[in-house]
């Protein structure tokens, strides 16, 4: 510190410089014109990112705007078109003859008999009489759970989706269980035919094959009604059952979706 | 000089933003353009020639609508030929339906719906053409699973089985939306009334990344022809659940 001054001015550390007496550098000032550049420019990055984002945001607002509204600028290929009335006229007759030919074609596509859907995400079915609801209620369908047991044996539990036919028609069934309702409950599984198979009651009064093994059957649970509760029969309440089996015939279509 | 362009600098930045987005402008109306040539190469030049596509949309509304109802019976009439559930959708009588072999096992009402001005003004041959017959879904996503499947592992015994019973006490709906990517690049979206609401900013934030990665590299944004449809959220659930992956439906503008 020899060759330089310091002088306290006005809060100001002053270091003079000896040879070099205008070159005053003031120290505290550098740092916070330093600070204050530096600040300037975070402060423009950061107000340069907001107006992009905010032009970013208004631009993908504007963007579907911009090709809804071009289309009215476009042309179309119109190709050759009838302005004559007279050939107006004929060929929208032509048309009507050809649209009700094809809409009766497509009329015939619904059976004319009784026939019923059901819905597995609703757990609802509709059975129909001369093209219109008969009768409307819930019902139970599978539930997806999927069972896996030992030996890579595994059970769907799912209600399956499409056109299907009543198989066969049953009042009283008995119900004969499967392996997986053994597995399920934990039980061993016995012979083929063993009596512990053969359960009477459970399936309600009626049940309708679909076939696959899969029935329309009723429940002893019936506080489950609505709910997909089953291993991918369709179960029903006994009245909803019992009209169902008597509007039912052999070959009646069932669509399940 | 250097205070002139210090002051100025947001005024560059702004133009600079305003040059950049508008050039991209120009591009995003290029590809609607592109879009609809696209579409209306559909039909071969015989098919413009056709006398029953020479239909003046403003001078015979009536024909319009006949040609129409009937490339849409047509498409269900094709769509009646498969054994798996189809979809028929009616914007002119505002229905939604699920179909197989060409009855109707499900319908809903269409509450709202939007379509791309483009496909307003595609050409009567191309309208034909490309819905007389049933539209394939390449590709479905949903923000539902399609199939809600539980695991179980099968119980050692009587009690863990007792334990292990899962029984719902109601069934759950949950949130639905569907986009479905068809043929001719065109996008179906099936949402509820209340969806709008519920993702309005990640559709935002989606929306912007999406127009940005074409911006930044200036190229044209890819342009869907959409069509939107609200429905009650338990009929997209209802849907969903019931179409096979290789879905196909008919459509009525």
């Amino acid at each position: 510190m020899d060759n330089k001054k310091i002088k306290q001015m006005d809060d100001e550390l002053i270091i003079e410089v000896e040879g070099t007496p205008d070159q005053l550098v003031h120290h505290d000032s550098i740092e916070v014109t330093k600070a204050k550049k530096s600040f300037k420019w975070y402060f423009f990055i950061l107000k340069s990112v907001v107006l992009f984002v905010a032009f970013s945001i208004l631009y993908s607002y504007t963007v579907p705007y911009v090709q809804e509204s071009s289309v009215s600028y476009l042309k179309t290929e119109k190709g050759e078109a009838n302005t004559d009335s007279v050939k107006m006229a004929k060929q929208n007759k032509e048309l009507e003859k050809q649209l009700k030919k094809l809409e009766s074609k497509l009329e015939t596509k619904t059976p004319k008999g009784p026939y019923l859907t059901v819905s597995t995400v609703m757990n609802e079915f509709s059975l129909y009489k001369n093209k219109k609801i008969y009768r409307h209620g819930r019902c139970s369908t599978g539930s997806y759970i999927l069972l896996e047991a030992g030996d890579n044996q595994k059970w769907m539990f799912k209600t399956p989706k499409g056109e299907f036919h009543i198989h066969g028609k049953t009042s009283n069934p008995v119900w004969r269980k499967p392996d997986w309702a053994f597995v399920e409950e934990g039980l061993p599984v016995p012979s083929a035919n063993h009596y512990t198979r053969y359960e009477y009651g459970v399936l309600g009064d009626y049940a309708l094959s679909l076939g696959q093994g899969y029935l329309l059957h009723g429940t002893l649970y019936k506080r489950f009604l609505g709910l997909p509760v089953t291993h991918g029969c369709i179960r029903l309440n006994d009245e909803d059952l019992e009209v169902i089996y008597k509007n039912l015939d052999y070959g009646s279509k069932v669509y399940i979706y | 000089m250097k205070t002139f362009f210090l002051r100025m600098r947001y005024v560059f930045i702004i133009g600079a933003c305003l040059g950049f987005f508008g050039y991209n402008a120009f591009l995003i109306q290029d590809s609607v353009h592109e879009k609809l040539v696209e579409l209306n190469q559909i039909p071969d030049s015989n098919d413009y020639k056709n006398p029953m596509f020479m239909i003046d949309p403003e001078a015979n509304p009536k024909g319009l609508k006949m040609l129409k109802q009937k490339a849409f019976v047509e498409s269900q009439l094709l769509l009646s030929g498969a054994d798996s559930i189809g979809l028929a959708i009616n914007l002119d009588d505002s229905l939604v339906g699920l179909q197989i072999k060409g009855v109707t096992i499900f319908s809903s009402k269409i509450s709202e719906f939007e379509v791309s001005r483009v496909l307003d003004v595609i050409s009567v041959p191309t309208y034909y053409k490309l819905f007389s017959k049933p539209l394939s879904i390449a590709e479905q996503r949903g923000t539902i699973v399609k199939e809600p499947i539980i695991v179980k592992k099968a119980p050692k015994d009587t009690i863990e089985a007792a334990q292990a019973e899962i029984i719902p006490d109601s069934l759950i709906r949950p949130s639905a939306t569907l986009e479905f990517m068809v043929d001719g690049g065109i996008l179906l979206c099936i949402t509820h009334p209340e969806e709008a609401d519920q993702n309005r900013f990640k559709k935002l934030i989606r929306q912007t990344w999406h127009f940005l990665t074409f911006a930044v590299q200036f190229k044209k944004p890819d342009y869907q022809p959409t069509i939107k449809l609200v429905i009650p959220n338990d009929d997209i659930i209802v849907i969903y659940r019931a179409l096979p992956y290789d879905a196909h439906f008919a459509l009525k503008l």
